[in-house]
């Protein structure tokens, strides 16, 4: 499962070669590409994804496969929905669990695993609400949104690869609750602007 | 005919990944043409550079590695997580238009006495070395936290500061660590000094910022 691990991460890299775009992504790159790089352009989703790897990641993903797929699932039903179900504040609500993931990978203890599992779902579905691209419509939307779910997969995939080739020594395992303090840190601060506003 | 024998290359694993990670980095937004790419990448440099362009900030964050260095495990990790999440909260009260006074005196006051903590290797408990720490992140993130709502893109904004902020501790750290060297520690004590002496400049306004 370690070798798997580090095979998708290797390969993760493989799929975000920035330096041979000679043009923007968006431009010219179809909607399913567009769906791909959707949540590399939206900060709070990025955020999100990152801080889900990490933890994931950090807890032995072997021992907490069922909760990976959960997340996945209501990714994709979030995805889904998203054409139905429509509602403001979304980035306000993936800032807020991005803190509470964060706070959680820095403490690195093992909660009640039915904390997992709500989380879990609650940030696959919002982020799933927060992919769709409104101006496309029909079967140009649903190629996006496909797009959307590959590259939350393996934004997620690739940082939580990261994060369990960061678990064995000690100095590494500090660097990941480093990382999760810094995206804590971004987030709170912006949470603080969007309520100031 | 002299034979030259090259020992062989012994590259570990680990540190082929670590390349490799750090290769995946070199390789990032180099050719962005479009705005909103453009916009994304302006806002994170801007954010970035805002710790870097005040000396004032940049010996503090610097001083928060090397003392950590100094008081070890686990506080050689803790303050560096402590610093940012305090300093959030001090740039949320900075964006929610909070006052507080003596801000600057503040910033300087950090790199004086944190670089005096350097120089005389003061090992007071961990729970005083956060609160020490964690005051003085208040005064930072209130400077950051007022630029915020100025940023075209704040998330963005706020990712560039904190993350050259963990730099700038990672850097301390990095330099921290020369205490191991016979010479060593009277070097890094030497730059808790040059902090104090910066620190104690910003103080008595003989630099400005």
């Amino acid at each position: 499962m370690h070798t798997y691990f580090k095979s998708l991460f290797f390969l993760g890299t493989l799929l975000f070669p920035q330096i041979a775009f000679a043009h923007s992504p968006i431009k010219g790159i179809g909607h399913f590409f567009n769906g791909v790089l959707h949540p590399v352009f939206a900060p709070e989703q990025i955020l999100i994804i990152l801080g889900f790897g990490l933890w994931f990641g950090q807890h032995k993903p072997n021992q907490y496969k069922h909760i990976i797929f959960l997340f996945l699932a209501a990714t994709i039903l979030g995805l889904l929905a998203s054409e139905y179900l429509h509602f403001s504040n979304k980035s306000l609500l993936l800032l807020i669990l991005t803190t509470f993931i964060g706070a959680l990978i820095i403490t690195r203890r093992h909660y009640f695993q039915s904390l997992f599992i709500i989380i879990s779902i609650l940030g696959g579905f919002v982020l799933g609400l927060d992919s769709a691209q409104d101006d496309l419509t029909g079967k140009t939307k649903l190629l996006s949104l496909f797009g959307s779910g590959v590259g939350i997969y393996f934004l997620m995939l690739y940082s939580m690869a990261f994060s369990e080739s960061f678990s064995v020594k000690p100095w590494k395992v500090i660097a990941v609750r480093i990382l999760a303090s810094w995206l804590t840190a971004s987030a709170i601060m912006v949470l603080a602007l969007s309520f100031a506003n | 005919m002299v034979k030259i024998i090259m020992p062989p290359i012994r590259i570990k694993k680990e540190n082929l990944k670590l390349v490799s990670a750090f290769l995946l980095f070199l390789f990032s937004s180099s050719a962005f043409a479009h705005s909103d790419i453009a916009s994304l990448q302006g806002g994170f440099m801007s954010g970035f550079t805002h710790p870097l362009s005040g000396l004032d900030h940049v010996v503090a964050m610097v001083a928060v590695g090397l003392w950590g260095v100094f008081l070890g495990k686990p506080a050689i990790w803790i303050l560096p997580i402590v610093f940012p999440l305090v300093m959030a909260i001090g740039g949320a009260l900075g964006v929610a238009g909070v006052p507080i006074p003596y801000i600057e005196t503040g910033i300087a006051l950090s790199g004086v006495v944190l670089g005096l903590a350097v120089l005389f290797a003061v090992k007071p408990p961990l729970w005083v070395a956060s609160i020490i720490v964690g005051a003085f992140a208040i005064f930072h993130g209130h400077a950051h936290g007022a630029e915020l709502p100025n940023a075209a893109n704040p998330l963005i904004y706020s990712i560039g500061f904190v993350t050259a902020t963990g730099l700038l501790h990672l850097a301390g750290i990095a330099i921290g660590e020369l205490k191991h060297l016979p010479w060593g520690e009277w070097i890094v004590r030497g730059g808790g000094a040059v902090i104090a002496l910066i620190g104690f400049g910003f103080l008595t306004h003989m630099i400005s910022a």
